[in-house]
């Protein structure tokens, strides 16, 4: 048990390590990537730009209202690494969208994983390298 | 925070590579981004220790624990930098102005900061200056490789003013003439028309570059303070987008002010 901890502990750590230029950019919003949240929706926008891409999209909650949710991702070279184009999604476009959400409650979170129209599923891609130290 | 890490370091390694997996897998496939160089050749392969053309990727895992962390970005980074107390006061109000989401407009990254961007650069050999392109914000260096000195006259810039020289093979580049506007690192550690940074290169294996970089800022920083950070060669070819005013103004409309955040909006307290 006590090493299932650590190694969610680890995980969040390496997390953070590797997503840290997230929040440069949105300050200390400090996304909640503890507890991901699924989004599917409606695409009404996907703007491919400097500092980050922007994924709006048209959500129905439980209550039936519909909410437009902003969901920021890495810069357009980072998501083309991970096979993504500035086509890769277009408005009226069903996707889903898995999101570290603001803490602030707010409808806005940073992108994980994407499943696209077509069914295609893309991460949010990675930045720096994976090598470990020479020994 | 270092002592916890400690403890779990041989999961979080593992993890770590885990992580990165994923950004490896995603490297494969991607024919658009092949830049018809040569692939990167295993680290083994034969290499000129005085060559570093090419693009280097940051691999900020490598970094020696114990340093400065110039992506330590959990709002209480440690250890800190020997600040001095106009250093402390200058980084506690760059830190409320990162805090709320604001950005130094599309100003030029300087050299320190571009370097700890985990986004790769390409190195090119240009006669008698090793040109260096950045592709995060699309910034550009010029390293003069012919002897010059520093001009006396000297114009604060952004990416300031750098020559380089050998010692062996160790390429040693010294840097003067910022202007003390950009941050030295993404949490927002200073820099001032002081700064006089010396990099100091060392190829050590073929896929392998090793940067010290030490900085020497007696207005910011008590005394002289160094970050080693490596870097690994990749067959990429750079996709820089140039930071546009337009764009950031976009970002803080669908995103920062969505989520409540000032952005460039932002109008320090004093």
């Amino acid at each position: 048990m006590r090493h299932r901890i650590a190694g969610a502990v680890a995980l969040a750590l390496g997390l953070l390590v590797v997503c840290a230029p997230l929040r440069a950019h949105h300050g200390g919003s400090d996304y909640d990537t503890t507890n991901l949240k699924t989004l599917k929706g409606t695409v009404t926008e996907f703007n491919w730009s400097n500092p980050h891409c922007q994924i709006l999209m048209d959500v129905k909650q439980n209550d039936g209202k519909v909410v437009n949710w902003s969901v920021e991702t890495l810069a357009p070279a980072v998501l083309k690494r991970a096979g993504w184009s500035p086509q890769s999604m277009q408005p009226g476009d069903q996707v889903t969208v898995t999101v570290a959400p603001s803490k602030r409650g707010t409808p806005v979170g940073t992108l994980r994983k994407a499943v696209l129209a077509s069914g295609k599923e893309l991460t949010g891609g990675y930045i720096g390298e994976q090598e470990q130290p020479n020994p | 925070m270092h002592t916890r890490l400690s403890l779990s370091m041989p999961t979080f390694a593992l993890t770590a590579v885990l992580a990165f997996s994923q950004f490896a897998a995603a490297q494969t496939g991607v024919s658009a981004q092949k830049s018809g160089a040569p692939a990167a050749q295993s680290s083994s392969a034969a290499f000129d220790p005085r060559d570093f053309s090419g693009v280097w990727n940051p691999a900020p895992l490598l970094q020696p624990k114990g340093e400065v962390n110039p992506l330590d970005l959990g709002g209480n980074p440690n250890p800190l930098p020997p600040f001095s107390a106009v250093g402390m006061a200058k980084y506690q109000a760059n830190k409320k102005f990162i805090d709320a989401g604001d950005v130094l407009d599309c100003d030029p990254y300087g050299t320190a900061r571009n370097f700890f961007t985990p986004r790769p650069f390409e190195n090119i050999k240009a006669g008698n200056r090793l040109l260096q392109h950045f592709e995060y914000y699309d910034n550009w260096r010029e390293i003069w490789t012919d002897g010059r000195k520093f001009p006396d006259d000297l114009e604060p810039d952004y990416m300031g003013y750098s020559v380089g020289s050998w010692d062996g093979n160790t390429f040693v580049v010294e840097s003067k003439g910022y202007n003390g506007k950009q941050f030295l690192t993404w949490q927002g550690f200073p820099l001032s028309p002081q700064m006089h940074q010396t990099e100091r290169w060392q190829r050590i294996d073929h896929d392998t570059l090793k940067i010290v970089f030490t900085f020497d800022d007696r207005t910011m920083y008590s005394k002289p303070w160094t970050i080693t950070y490596f870097y690994k060669l990749k067959d990429w070819a750079l996709d820089a987008h140039p930071c546009t005013i337009s764009a950031l103004k976009q970002y803080d409309d669908k995103v920062s002010h969505k989520d409540n955040l000032p952005g460039r909006d932002y109008q320090p307290q004093n």
